[in-house]
């Protein structure tokens, strides 16, 4: 009887101390996280979750130094997903950051740019091509419509317009009929 | 050498309704008041209007030639276009897009001269119409700049299809078969021009360096005036200046989706094309039997692409018949020259495509492009009485007939669900959107809808993916710059610093020397 | 209406799911007439019931999920499962067995799971299983088929059994009805009797089963029809048939004295019947081609275990009921090969190209 209790519960105290050591290992390596958090973030480098690009914030995240709620961009959506990666409960995304916006991509009013460059230098990810005193342009495809640009600009010359987005066939009608209620 | 016939799985046979646009002769339609040239050649690459606006080859308010180049062309997704009648050219508007309901498409606006005479179908090439000298990059480059794109729907440029294939290609098949029930723009060409499609097909197979050329058409196109194989048989003789080349005429059962490129292949050759190759894998390159005569067309005559045969019928159409129309034609201007409807417009459906796979035009005003084969006209009475769809019973009807091999049932029901990624991974973008399993479905299901709902996302989403991927490329290597570059500022202060620092304790010693010496002067004096 | 998107196809109206359970209804005709002609009026009444239960049941369910009571009746897959009931059990069962037997497959089975097209097991053998374990005495006295019999009992008796029960016929009920072929080759079995000594029974018949080979064939006639109408594939049919022959064919020349004949495990019993009827129920079968042959080949073996070491003389029920557990199993590691792809799938990347 007794021995057998004895081998029962060594048997579940080992399985148990396997089961949190591969659950610790798994989650182990940092630099691994980092990327992981980097890869579900959206790359739009707009800032505005406080760090100055999206892999410093996916390093403050993995540090436990930012909450996961902070990138607007990313939307509702995009925190689902890092709850999910990181076994976390999700949570709204905190408006104090921005709110979700559809996807716009910066243009500048080429008659009005006075070929300052100041847009260029805030432009995270080199999308803005141009030189001293020539006309500067955005290169929509390379843009992520971080606004990081507006601000700068001091003729105020920079839109955002709608992203180009591919087509989407809609969704069929819903398959399920009910009785109106 | 004869070539069997093999088959493909899943397909099945549909009334094909050809005769219906067939009982009228081929008409050409009065140069329309406008022509809207679409430019968007490819609905998954959002356009960018500076793109469009580098490329245009004439100005606002510029005359217009007939046959004059309008747009020099950018990469595969935009092909050439070329003015199909003179006219001015009035700038870029939006034009309702003829598949995408609810979307528009940037088109080139064309105000016509309407004085001039239509162009009609060119006539017939004799079967020996020598073939005249060009070299295979020579044809390339001339496809290209004619414009020549394929006709079958996907409107891929012959010149890049030809210039993936090139080396390696032993048979170049010509497809005539018809996929869908109503369409009958390639059956009218066939029996108007077989020698055209022939010599087209001869100058193809002599570019590529291919030994076999396979025209294949559907066995029971036959009607009062003979059957389709007659033009043909009279033009396949081996060629004084190819004569190596082994023509064949093959007529295929037509079992629905008999026309999809694929599965024609596996019935000629018993071959399949890779899932992720392209049919010059397995030694065959695969064009539409109008692609060949326009190639014909654009080498003999030096005519760019600029009609096309579009079959306007259907139940509610007044005259069907094929029309030969100037690509840019506004759908009301073919509606027009058929007749009109028979019935009220209330009561019509209007389908860009065939009855199985089409797609729904919203509106009238959208222009036809190089792809649009057929404009179907259906009546209230055609329609499925729509109770609605019942959930799927599983029945397996659709993966019976399935030619892709897929399961129909369970890519939708992941796609109605949202796990698009699954549907992907259950091979989603596999199909070939042919529609036999919402044709067969006791459910009623849309299936083929949710199936381009799910492939659009996961287009989307992998266009997103790109996007971001490309911009923490950027990213970082603008990081990586802007630390460079502050590691060389800060090297370059440190170096002045130290030069500065130098420069003072040389002074120093110099200095000091000064005080030696004159303290030494000092002292002696 | 121009501008109005409409679904795909753009077709006239086609095959719905009302034709096709119709269609297997038609299929199933064959085997009602022989199945009357050699039990007499019960299974008219069984139908009746079964039919009218399951009706009833549908009904309240769909009001009280809040789905439209007429679309979902009309589809006709609670008449087909309750038809496929009804020629299940004995033709003199007393009405409650339908009642409970109905609302097993109807309530539990069906309707709690979703309804048509969501349910994991099927329906008509859960109503099956669930009264072969609650009144096991009322489901094995069959009546004297007429092969044996030369009669069958009159409408009076029929009536009187299924409305009052077989008590009610008191002494009539035992000279009409007597075990199935395969109970009794059961029982004997385990009185330690050969299968000889058990064949010599004029019970046996020809082929292992008098009057019911009969009903065999009826139901291979409708399967045929079945696949001729491209309702079912051939897969679970010559699985089954197939399965049973090939599995049971070495003992039996072996050794015919301890092992069935194939020929009587296929009359004797509903084997056949669920070859073209219960194993191809579509919705808790598997969907894949090589899936269906596993699931059937499944089916037959269990059959095959229970008929000769279960407590119950058939083992279709539970066969199939535990071969449907199974489906989500079966159908994940028999996804078909894709046009175009390689046999043996490699790990790929696959492009969205
Ligand atoms: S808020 Fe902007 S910078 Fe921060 S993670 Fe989101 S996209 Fe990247
Ligand atoms: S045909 Fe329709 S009901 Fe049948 S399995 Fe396919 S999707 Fe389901
Ligand atoms: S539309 Fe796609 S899934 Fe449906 S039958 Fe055709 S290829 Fe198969």
């Amino acid at each position: 009887m007794i021995p057998s209790v004895l081998i029962l519960t060594l048997l579940t105290v080992s399985v148990v101390a396997l089961i949190l050591w591969v659950s610790r290992r798994w989650g182990a390596n940092d630099d691994s996280v980092v990327e992981q958090i980097d890869a579900l973030l959206p790359q739009t480098q707009c800032a505005q979750c406080g760090y100055p690009g999206c892999r410093p914030y996916a390093e403050a995240i993995a540090s436990g130094e930012a909450d996961i709620n902070q990138c607007p961009p990313g939307g509702q959506a995009g925190v689902d997903a890092l709850a999910d990666l990181l076994g976390k409960e999700s949570k709204p995304l905190n408006e104090e950051h921005g709110s979700h916006k559809p996807p716009v991509v910066a243009l500048i009013d080429e008659d009005r740019c006075i070929g300052c460059t100041l847009c260029i230098q805030a432009c995270p990810v080199d999308a803005i091509l141009g030189a001293q005193k020539m006309m500067h342009t955005v290169l929509a495809s390379e843009c992520t419509g971080c606004e990081l640009c507006i601000a700068p600009c001091p003729v105020d010359c920079i839109d955002l317009v709608p992203a180009q987005r591919p087509m989407i066939h809609p969704k069929p009608m819903s398959i399920d009929i009910r009785v109106q209620a | 050498m004869s070539v069997s016939v093999h088959g493909f799985f899943g397909g099945m046979p549909l009334a094909d309704h050809k005769a219906m646009a067939m009982q009228r002769p081929t008409q050409s339609i009065p140069v329309p008041e406008a022509l809207y040239l679409p430019l968007k050649g490819h609905r998954h690459q959002p356009l960018d209007l500076h793109q469009i606006t580098d490329h245009l080859a004439v100005s606002v308010g510029q005359q217009l030639a007939a046959g004059q180049t309008l747009t020099r062309g950018m990469g595969d997704a935009h092909p050439r276009l070329h003015a199909p009648v003179a006219g001015t050219f009035l700038g870029i508007v939006s034009r309702p897009a003829l598949k995408d309901m609810g979307h528009d498409v940037p088109c080139l606006h064309i105000q016509t001269d309407r004085t001039q005479a239509p162009k009609k179908l060119p006539d017939d090439y004799p079967p020996n119409t020598p073939l005249p000298e060009i070299t295979p990059d020579e044809l390339m480059d001339h496809l290209q700049r004619m414009g020549i794109v394929g006709l079958g729907g996907a409107q891929f440029p012959t010149s890049e299809k030809m210039r993936q294939a090139s080396g390696g290609i032993d048979t170049v098949i010509l497809n005539g078969v018809e996929c869908e029930p109503y369409i009958a723009c390639d059956e009218a060409l066939m029996r108007h021009r077989p020698g055209t499609i022939v010599l087209g097909g001869r100058l193809l197979a002599k570019a590529l360096g291919a030994k076999r050329l396979i025209v294949a058409v559907e066995d029971p196109l036959k009607d009062s005036h003979g059957s389709v194989s007659d033009g043909f048989l009279a033009c396949i003789q081996p060629h004084p200046l190819d004569p190596a080349l082994d023509i064949e005429f093959i007529e295929v059962p037509s079992i629905y989706p008999q026309g999809a490129e694929r599965q024609l292949i596996k019935t000629l050759t018993n071959q399949e094309v890779p899932f992720d190759g392209l049919p010059k894998d397995i030694g065959v390159i695969c064009l539409n039997v109008a692609t060949a005569a326009s190639v014909a067309d654009a080498v003999i005559e030096n005519t760019p692409l600029t009609h096309r045969l579009v079959s306007i019928t259907g139940p509610g159409i007044q005259n069907p018949c094929n029309v030969y129309a100037p690509i840019g034609t506004p759908v009301t201007d073919l509606i027009h020259q058929a007749g009109g409807f028979n019935c009220p417009e209330s009561e019509i459906d209007l389908i860009i495509g065939g009855p199985v796979s089409g797609h729904t035009v919203s509106d009238q005003r959208s222009p036809i492009d190089k792809g649009s084969l057929c404009i179907l006209a259906l009546t209230r009475a055609d329609r499925p009485n729509s109770v609605g769809s019942m959930p799927c019973i599983n029945c397996g009807f659709c993966v019976s007939v399935c030619p892709a091999q897929l399961l129909p049932q369970t890519l939708f029901k992941l796609a109605s669900q949202g796990a698009h990624e699954k549907a992907h991974q259950m091979g989603m973008m596999d199909c070939i959107e042919c529609g036999l399993c919402a044709e067969v479905c006791p459910s009623h299901l849309p299936l083929l809808d949710w199936y381009r709902h799910s492939k659009d996302q996961l287009r989307a989403l992998d266009m997103d993916q790109r996007r971001q991927a490309l911009a923490k490329e950027r990213f970082e290597a603008r990081n990586r710059r802007l630390e460079q570059r502050q590691a060389e500022r800060e090297a370059r202060r440190q170096a002045r610093r130290a030069r500065l620092e130098a420069n003072s304790s040389a002074q120093s010693e110099i200095e000091a020397a000064i005080a030696r010496a004159r303290q030494k002067k000092e002292g002696e004096s | 209406m121009i501008g109005q998107r409409a679904t795909l196809p753009h077709r006239p109206a086609r095959r719905n799911v009302s034709q096709v359970m119709g269609q297997v209804l038609i299929a199933l005709l064959p085997a009602i007439a022989v199945h009357a002609w050699l039990f007499g009026w019960g299974i008219f009444i069984q139908l009746a019931l079964a039919i009218g239960f399951a009706l009833s049941f549908e009904a309240v369910m769909l009001q009280l999920r809040q789905r439209p009571v007429g679309v979902y009746l009309k589809d006709l897959s609670a008449v087909v499962a309750a038809v496929l009931f009804a020629l299940s059990i004995p033709p003199l069962a007393p009405w409650w067995v339908s009642g409970v037997g109905m609302f097993f497959a109807i309530i539990i089975a069906k309707q709690l799971y979703g309804g048509i097209g969501h349910n994991l097991f099927n329906p008509a053998m859960v109503g099956f299983a669930a009264v072969i374990i609650a009144f096991p005495l009322a489901l094995t006295q069959w009546v004297i088929p007429r092969t044996l019999a030369q009669t069958v009992p009159d409408w009076n008796t029929t009536w009187v059994a299924i409305l009052q029960g077989p008590q009610a016929l008191g002494g009539t009920m035992d000279a009409i009805s007597q075990a199935t072929p395969l109970d009794q080759l059961r029982t004997g079995r385990l009185d330690g009797q050969t299968l000889s000594e058990i064949g010599i029974d004029p019970m046996f018949g020809l082929f292992g089963a008098s009057g019911w080979e009969w009903l065999a064939l009826a139901y291979l006639i409708g399967g045929l029809y079945l696949i001729g109408q491209r309702i079912i594939t051939w897969h679970v049919p010559l699985a089954v048939l197939l399965g049973t022959i090939v599995i049971t064919l070495p003992g039996w020349l072996m050794d015919p004295d301890l092992f069935r004949s194939p020929l009587q495990q296929l009359a004797a019993g509903s084997l056949v019947m669920c070859a073209f009827f219960i194993a191809t129920d579509p919705v808790s079968g598997s969907s894949t081609p090589k899936g269906k042959i596993i699931f059937s080949i499944g089916v037959v073996v269990l059959t095959l275990v229970i008929r000769a070491w279960g407590g119950f003389p058939d083992g279709v029920a539970f066969a199939v009921l535990l071969m449907n557990m199974f489906v989500p199993l079966i159908d994940r590691y028999t996804v078909p090969r894709i046009f175009g792809h390689p046999k043996h799938k490699r790990d790929e990347t696959r492009s969205v190209r």
